[in-house]
C-alpha cells in the first residue's frame, strides 16, 4: 500500500461533487467508486485475531453504512489514508485505543483492539467499536493531511482542542455532534445484514458508546442515559449495569 | 464598660472562627482507603482512584490517552473533594522568540514560524494549525509548509491579540502577540504530543451517594460514577 495522498481519488474534502459534500443527501451521491477500493485496500486487518475479522469484513461490505462511505459523506472524497487495524493488550480496562497520531512516513493511523476484552461481546458491539474507532481514525487523518478544511468542517472541534487541550474530549464531543446517527445507521445495516430484527432505537443506543461522558449524553433524562447503558453494556459482557445478567440482542465472535 | 463590650466581642468572635475552622476540619476527615475503578459501559474509558491515608493517585484510560493525577482528598459525609498537586514536570509544547529587526516605526508585525516536532526529533512539522485569534475566535486560519514554516504579515494588531498554533495530538501553543507588536520576529515553535497527561483541573467536588465497602458512587454535575473496588 502506498502513503501517497489521494491515489485513491485525492485526498480530503476536494474530490466530491456538492451533492456528496451535503451528507444529507446520501441518495444523490455515486459511493459506489472509490469507497470500496479505500476498504479493501487501506484498511490493513492482517494483524487482528481471526474472531475480529468476520465483524471487520461484513462492516467493509456494507452499503450506505461502510466506514468508507460514512466518511465519504463528510469530507466529499475518498479518505487519503491508511486505516490500521490491530490486536494487544491495552492498559486498563478500554478494548480500543486509536493513536492520535498519523503516522506521515507511512500515511497510517493505528487502532489497536484488545480481543481478549471481547470475550462476552457479541458481535454488534465489536462492530459499534469499530465504527466508534474509525471516526477517530478519520478525524486524526483530516486533520494532519488537510487541517484548513477539516477545521472548516468541524470548526467546533478545532474551538475544543484549544480550550480543553485533550483531543479524546475535542473528538468525542464531535461525535455527539456529528456521528451518533451515522454510527447507528451504519451498525443497523449490519444488524440487518445479520438477520437481527432490532429496533432503531436499539442502534442509536448503541451508537453513544464511549461517549457516556459527553455532556451532550449527561443532558438526556436518567431514564434514557440508563437505557442506553444497560444496553451498551450489556452486549459488550453480558450483564447490565447492577450486575445483572441479561440476554444479549447480537451473537457472541468467540474472542 | 463601654470600651469594655466591644473588646469582649472581638475576643469572642476571634474564639469562635477557630472553632468553626475546626469543626470544618473534623467534617472532612473521613477516610477512604483502597482501589476504586470506574468503567464506561462501552469498555472505552476507566478512571481508577487509588487512596491511600490522606492522599490519592488517578488514573484514566481512554480510547485516544491516557490521564493521570495526584493529590489529596478532603471527604465529609457526602462530599468528596480531590485537590490535584501541581504538576510542573509535563512536558509541554514552548516557544522561543527572537527579534530579528526593530520595526518600531511601523505599523506592521512581521512573523516568521518555524514549527518543530518536539516529540521526534524536532523534525519540522508540516500542516501544523496556525490560527489567528480575537479574543478566543478565530479569524484567520493557516497551516505551515512542508518545513514547518508559515511566514506572515499582520497588518492590525488590534485586531489579532493571540496567535494558537498546533497539530491534534500535540499541546497547542499560545503566543500573545502584544510581546512583539510592530516587530519582525522569529518564532521557533516546539509541539510535544500529549497522549499522556495529566488533568487540567486544580480540584474536582463529587456528591457521594453510596460508600459500602464495595462501591463509591459519586456524582459529578450530571454525571453518576459508580466505582467498584477492586482492592
Amino acid at each position: 500500500v502506498e502513503p501517497s495522498d489521494g491515489d485513491l481519488g485525492g485526498g480530503f474534502g476536494s474530490g466530491g461533487s456538492t451533492e456528496c459534500n451535503n451528507r444529507n443527501s446520501r441518495d444523490a451521491c455515486d459511493l459506489i467508486d472509490f469507497s470500496d477500493l479505500w476498504e479493501d485496500e487501506r484498511i490493513i486487518d492482517q494483524n487482528l485475531r481471526p474472531c475480529m475479522q468476520p465483524v471487520i469484513s461484513d462492516i467493509k461490505n456494507l452499503g450506505q453504512g461502510s466506514v468508507g462511505r460514512i466518511i465519504q459523506r463528510f469530507a466529499g472524497s475518498t479518505p487519503g489514508y491508511n486505516w490500521e487495524l490491530t490486536d494487544g493488550r491495552l492498559a486498563g480496562g478500554i478494548n480500543a485505543h486509536t493513536s492520535q497520531n498519523y503516522n506521515s512516513s507511512t500515511g497510517t493511523v493505528t487502532t489497536t483492539f484488545d480481543s481478549y476484552k471481547f470475550t462476552n461481546s457479541t458481535d454488534l458491539s465489536v462492530a459499534r467499536t469499530i465504527l466508534h474507532e474509525s471516526i477517530h481514525a478519520y478525524l486524526v487523518a483530516y486533520f494532519r493531511l488537510d487541517p484548513l478544511s477539516a477545521s472548516q468542517t468541524f470548526a467546533q472541534l478545532l474551538q475544543d482542542y484549544f480550550q480543553l487541550q485533550d483531543v479524546n474530549a475535542a473528538h468525542h464531543n464531535e461525535m455527539t455532534r456529528n456521528f451518533v446517527n451515522e454510527i447507528a445507521i451504519a451498525l443497523q445495516e449490519y444488524g440487518i445484514n445479520k438477520g437481527y430484527n432490532l429496533d432503531f432505537e436499539f442502534y442509536q443506543d448503541m451508537a453513544w458508546a464511549g461517549l457516556t461522558t459527553t455532556s451532550a449524553f449527561q443532558a438526556l433524562s436518567e431514564s434514557v442515559k440508563n437505557r442506553i447503558n444497560n444496553t451498551i453494556q450489556v452486549e459488550l459482557v453480558g450483564v447490565d449495569t447492577n450486575g445483572n445478567p441479561q440476554a444479549q440482542r447480537g451473537s457472541r465472535i468467540g474472542c | 464598660m463601654l470600651i469594655l463590650k466591644p473588646m469582649l466581642m472581638s475576643m469572642k468572635i476571634c474564639f469562635l472562627i477557630p472553632i468553626f475552622i475546626c469543626c470544618k476540619l473534623v467534617s472532612y476527615c473521613q477516610i477512604l482507603q483502597g482501589t476504586y475503578t470506574w468503567s464506561e459501559p462501552g469498555g472505552l474509558k476507566e478512571n481508577t482512584i487509588v487512596f491511600n491515608k490522606n492522599r490519592f493517585v488517578q488514573f484514566e484510560f481512554n480510547d485516544m490517552d491516557t490521564l493521570r493525577g495526584s493529590g489529596y482528598y478532603l471527604m465529609d459525609g457526602n462530599r468528596l473533594l480531590l485537590i490535584y498537586d501541581k504538576i510542573d514536570k509535563q512536558d509541554k509544547s514552548n516557544y522561543h522568540l527572537e527579534e530579528k529587526v526593530s520595526n518600531q516605526q511601523s505599523s506592521k508585525t512581521i512573523i516568521h514560524l518555524y514549527i518543530k516536532n518536539g516529540s521526534s526529533n524536532n523534525k519540522p512539522i508540516d500542516n501544523a494549525i496556525i490560527a489567528l485569534m480575537h479574543y478566543g475566535r478565530e479569524i484567520i486560519l493557516l497551516a505551515s509548509d512542508i518545513n514547518g514554516k508559515a511566514n506572515f504579515v499582520i497588518s492590525d494588531t488590534n485586531l489579532v491579540n493571540e496567535i494558537t498554533i498546533g497539530v491534534l495530538g500535540y499541546g497547542p501553543l499560545v503566543i500573545p502577540v502584544s510581546d512583539f507588536r510592530n516587530k519582525e520576529v522569529s518564532i521557533e515553535c516546539v509541539l510535544k504530543i500529549t497522549k499522556d497527561h495529566f488533568f487540567n483541573e486544580d480540584r474536582k467536588e463529587f456528591s457521594i451517594l453510596k460508600n459500602s465497602k464495595t462501591q463509591l458512587t459519586l456524582k459529578l454535575e450530571n454525571q453518576i460514577l459508580n466505582y467498584q473496588k477492586t482492592k
